[in-house]
């Protein structure tokens, strides 16, 4: 009776699960010049497609294909800028909407960061100041892209080199906030607070315990280098073990829906991105045992 | 409710202003902000920004070899890149190159 019991209670926590979370399974960033390797390597289980980068009038064949054979496509935007003084501009968030509607994405994602200010692009995502002031501002942008988006939103931590003086909060508490108050769901990049580590002396594994783990919708990971003391997170580098460690920690804390690695430049072998890919795979499997 | 939501974004705003300044448009660094990391991260934006134009403008990147970088540098710091712009930042480089 006590097993049967147990067994119920962990099919209701399992539908808990569910409601929030699609399974994913393990993925790579799609890109122009990966489209082959895709479609080549053997167990890519989703992609995600940067939405700044595509049309979805006229969406590459590739990808076209990937949403054909039933592989989960997840647009994932660079510009909106949610933690920008502006509200999100609409026509992007348009942009997002139709791509999520042409792809039938499961959900959108973005950062929990700003790009521009006063008419002027920085061109990469930036950390915002970890503040009450900012928390109140992005979370009505959350809130305002929310309401305008067909599926739910997902938000990452970004990889920062500096940080903003008068820090009110620390960075997983300032994540925790914002889930908290938005009910968004968070794409957490383990190479991004792997970077964050190096960079600014917190202990990661201690992040994740402050973190909304159970609003997890996927993670990313990616590789980086360290230059005159500064870890820089590339996406052009092999995966970093201790970036790999934490994914299993993470593993072992609670259910990880799906893992994504990606590549932007300096492209490796099929060989080489299948190896990462068995790697991440493996990691998943030994936590779901 | 509101009032303090648009005073929290015009401070929000503001301060992320003097950063970008600093970091693209050669604006003082921001009180209270490490001038060593503002450096390592405005380099990186450069770098970013160059790879980007480099990968736009193949063959101008291979006929200027090694000038590319101090070419687009110089026209990088004095060009920031602005949201209304239309056209691209391949584009614009090409062209200012031309007027050099």
């Amino acid at each position: 009776v006590a097993a049967g019991a147990a067994a119920v209670a962990a099919a209701a926590v399992a539908a808990a699960v569910d409601r929030t979370t699609t399974h994913l399974g393990v993925g790579l960033g799609w890109r122009h010049e990966l489209d082959m390797s895709i479609a080549r390597i053997d167990g890519i289980d989703f992609v995600e497609v940067v939405a700044e980068n595509v049309d979805p009038r006229r969406l590459p064949r590739s990808l076209l294909d990937l949403h054909a054979s039933g592989k989960p496509v997840v647009p994932h935007g660079v510009g909106l800028s949610l933690c920008g003084g502006d509200p999100p501009d609409r026509k992007r968030l348009r942009h997002l909407a139709r791509l999520a509607e042409t792809l039938d994405a499961p959900l959108v994602s973005e950062h929990l960061a700003f790009v521009r200010a006063g008419g002027i692009e920085s061109g990469h995502l930036l950390p915002p100041a970890r503040t009450k002031d900012m928390l109140d501002v992005v979370c009505a942008n959350i809130e305002l892209a929310q309401a305008t988006l067909p599926v739910p939103l997902a938000v990452e931590n970004v990889a920062a080199l500096l940080e903003w003086p008068n820090a009110e909060m620390t960075e997983a508490e300032f994540i925790r906030r914002v889930v908290e108050r938005t009910g968004v769901l968070l794409l957490l990049d383990v190479a991004n607070l792997y970077t964050n580590e190096r960079n600014f002396g917190f202990d990661a594994r201690e992040a994740i315990e402050v973190l909304p783990i159970e609003q997890i919708a996927y993670v990313h990971i990616a590789g980086g280098v360290e230059r005159a003391g500064l870890y820089h997170d590339t996406h052009a580098h092999p995966v970093a073990a201790a970036a790999l460690g934490l994914l299993d920690h993470l593993c072992a804390r609670g259910p990880v829906p799906g893992v994504l690695l990606e590549y932007d430049r300096s492209y490796p072998s099929d060989t080489h991105l299948g190896a990462e890919l068995d790697l991440i795979r493996r990691t998943l499997e030994r936590a779901r045992v | 409710v509101s009032e303090s939501l648009d005073k929290a974004r015009h401070r929000v705003g503001a301060a992320q202003v003097s950063l970008i300044r600093a970091l693209v448009a050669g604006g003082p660094p921001p009180p209270g902000f490490d001038r060593h990391r503002i450096d390592v991260q405005a380099e990186a934006l450069r770098r970013k920004r160059s790879r980007s134009a480099a990968a736009a403008l193949p063959d101008l990147r291979v006929r200027l070899g090694a000038d590319w970088d101090r070419a687009f540098d110089e026209y990088a710091r004095a060009h920031p890149l602005e949201s209304s712009q239309r056209r691209s930042d391949a584009a614009l480089f090409r062209s200012w190159l031309r007027r050099c």
